[in-house]
């Protein structure tokens, strides 16, 4: 047997190779042992070209010839595509559901925890949908998050889609298969009851034979941020959610994912980023959000750029586990953030930081103040295009951003004010009216007023009546204005 | 080069042909009709034979074009059911003949018979390896393709090509010493 530094030697002589020191140590080598004779003969014949000829130019015409004789090729694979699919996950569900039968002892844990993770991402998927980042087709321009542009790709084609076995293989080979892999959380959630209940669901299945849901799965998979995902224990509380397994059976959602929109999606770098966010999981693990999400206004919101932005930033998606989140269970409250202005205010900086503030959040989990939003007239305001557009001007996130102004609103007597009295009058129109005044807006960010508002007097005045009316005046704006300055 | 064209042209010219246009599938011929030739001619050492074998590998390709992977280079594809194809033919061919001696002589003669008898053993022994190493040697040695060809063929890394082509060096030289034995 040669030894692998003689074998070297015999294949750098074949190929040239050698340097003049070491001709002679070949020759004794080859001269001295029969199975370096053979080595050395069989090298030679690799690398001789052979008297093989030519295939010619009339070989294409021959081939072409018989080629049009052919009736045209067999149906598209993806039919048979999508069976496979579903055959894997058959396969899975019995082998995570189905301890001891034969078809478990067949398959390779590896095998499981592929598919699983697959199952995984059919859930993201479907989250993704309902909160709408997955847009729906036939949409305009305005509602899409990438540049128009992505939205005139062409429809996605075969070739876009990996399907069947070998797939599944080469993902198995792949960093991000052994990322996820060695990922403790990632090996919990697959042995999680949520997990074997969402994959024993009609719904999974049904989405899996969809050619469309095999093309995300393998985006989703190639992405390192979204990989993250899967192994989120809160995202897989929500397994069990009936919305989520009737949101894979949406005809809809295919037509969206076959529309390359969830590619366009994809390859913004700040929907990656919020996707990635352990806080963007937490709330759409959370029922409430999601089925408020799953609306067409905050679908709409969450398209726009701007928005996206904004849920990007860590502090804004960490205001979104607050307990305020249930609020956006409504219908008005959805219509108020469908709006161009409050969508543009909730991207900003400012306004990140005021909804980042403890303050804030202690505010807005104040029962008092989610009562006060939970209230009509409340809403009624924010559904107000005056009162979105002061919303939306820097002086009133200002206003908000100040510790003083939040500090207030977390203040018990404030609180109980919004809680009664003081919230009917946001339903008027004067009041609203009184927000959209430029002079009402600089009173709110004057540090002076953020003074007045955490007084006791002050409080107590808003829970009078007629100071409330008072508020209703114009000329009360103005004169609050003026004394302020 | 044949393996540098872009595997988005092949899926639309594969696409078209499974619309029912048949002349789509000639640049695909052009492309890699000589390759496949010589990988057959190399594998089964008739030049007849070879020809026969390259033209039933592509309209066997042709009639089967959509369970072909997109995601995959044509080649790649294609290659496989020649290959398929020239082992099936190599095997229903008569047992050959032991080794004998005249391959380990110290003689480093060219001679023709000689070359061709060294040729058929070592296409014996081919057989005889693991596919990962097989498919390496016939790519390098008998398609004449680069590292960076077998790469893509293959869909493997460069590193892993050079790795797997030592390899199955080594292992078919240790298939004809045992058989000298």
């Amino acid at each position: 047997m040669l030894a692998r530094d003689e074998f070297e030697l015999l294949r750098r002589h074949q190929d040239g190779e050698l340097l003049p020191a070491e001709v002679a140590r070949v020759e004794a080598l080859i001269a001295g042992r029969p199975e370096a004779r053979i080595a050395a003969a069989a090298l030679r014949s690799l690398g001789e070209p052979g008297p093989i000829g030519e295939p010619g130019a009339p070989a294409v015409m021959e081939i072409m010839a018989r080629v049009r004789a052919l009736p045209r090729p067999a149906a598209s694979g993806w039919t048979r595509a999508s069976q496979g699919i579903s055959r894997a996950i058959g396969r899975t569900v019995n082998a995570v559901a189905g301890p001891g039968s034969r078809v478990e002892e067949s398959m390779s844990s590896r095998s499981k925890i592929v598919w699983g993770i697959s199952s995984a991402a059919v859930v993201v998927l479907a989250s993704l949908w309902m909160v709408g980042v997955i847009p729906p087709v036939n949409q305009g321009a305005d509602a899409t998050i990438g540049a128009a542009k992505r939205y005139q790709a062409p429809q996605i084609a075969a070739k876009d889609v990996k399907l069947g076995d070998t797939e599944a293989q080469a993902f198995m080979q792949s960093e991000t298969f052994d990322r996820m892999l060695k990922d403790p959380n990632t090996r919990k959630m697959l042995a999680s009851v949520e997990m074997r209940n969402m994959l024993a669901t009609p719904g999974l299945n049904a989405a899996l034979t969809n050619t469309s849901f095999a093309l995300a799965l393998q985006k989703i998979a190639g992405d390192a941020n979204l990989a993250k995902m899967f192994a989120d224990q809160e995202l897989t509380a929500s397994l069990a959610d009936a919305k989520v397994s009737a949101a894979l059976t949406d005809a809809d959602m295919h037509a969206a994912l076959a529309d390359n929109a969830f590619e366009a999606a994809l390859s913004q770098t700040a929907v990656r980023a919020a996707l990635a966010d352990s806080a963007v999981h937490a709330a759409f693990a959370d029922s409430n959000l999601v089925a408020a999400f799953g609306k067409g206004h905050i679908q709409q919101a969450l398209k726009s750029e701007q928005f996206r932005a904004g849920l990007a930033q860590g502090q804004f998606s960490a205001s979104l586990q607050s307990q305020f989140k249930t609020a956006f269970d409504d219908a008005d409250l959805q219509a108020a953030l469908s709006r161009n202005e409050v969508r543009s205010a909730l991207a900003t900086a400012s306004m990140q930081a005021a909804l980042s503030r403890q303050e804030m959040q202690a505010a807005f989990a104040s029962l008092a103040v989610r009562s006060a939003l939970a209230d009509a007239n409340v809403r009624a305001a924010l559904t107000n295009a005056q009162f979105m557009d002061a919303l939306a001007e820097a002086e009133l996130r200002s206003s908000l951003k100040g510790a003083a102004v939040s500090g207030a609103l977390a203040a018990q007597q404030l609180s109980a004010a919004l809680s009664t009295e003081l919230r009917s009058y946001f339903g008027q129109a004067a009041i609203q009216s009184a927000f959209s005044n430029a002079a009402m807006r600089d009173t709110l960010a004057s540090a002076q007023f953020a003074a007045a508002v955490q007084s006791a007097a002050f409080q107590s005045a808003l829970r009078d009546a007629g100071f409330a009316s008072a508020l209703q005046q114009s000329s009360f704006a103005s004169a609050l204005a003026k004394a302020d300055q | 080069m044949y393996l540098q064209v872009g595997a988005e042209d092949e899926s639309e010219l594969i696409g078209r042909c499974l619309a029912g246009d048949s002349s789509a599938f000639e640049p695909l011929v052009e492309r890699y009709h000589r390759p496949l030739y010589r990988v057959a001619a190399r594998l089964l050492g008739d030049q007849e034979e070879a020809r026969d074998m390259t033209q039933t590998a592509f309209l066997k390709a042709y009639q089967s074009l959509a369970t072909c992977d997109p995601e995959r280079r044509f080649f790649s594809w294609i290659y496989r059911i020649l290959l398929n194809e020239c082992l099936n033919a190599l095997r229903a061919r008569r047992p050959m003949q032991g080794l004998d001696d005249s391959m380990a002589a110290p003689s480093r003669s060219v001679d023709p018979i000689e070359a061709g008898e060294t040729s058929r053993r070592v296409r014996k022994a081919l057989l005889k390896l693991p596919e990962a190493q097989r498919d390496v040697i016939v790519l390098r040695y008998f398609a004449e393709l680069r590292y960076e060809q077998v790469s893509a063929a293959l869909g493997v890394p460069e590193k892993t090509v050079k790795s797997r082509l030592f390899s199955a060096r080594q292992r078919l030289c240790e298939l004809l010493a045992a058989e000298r034995v």
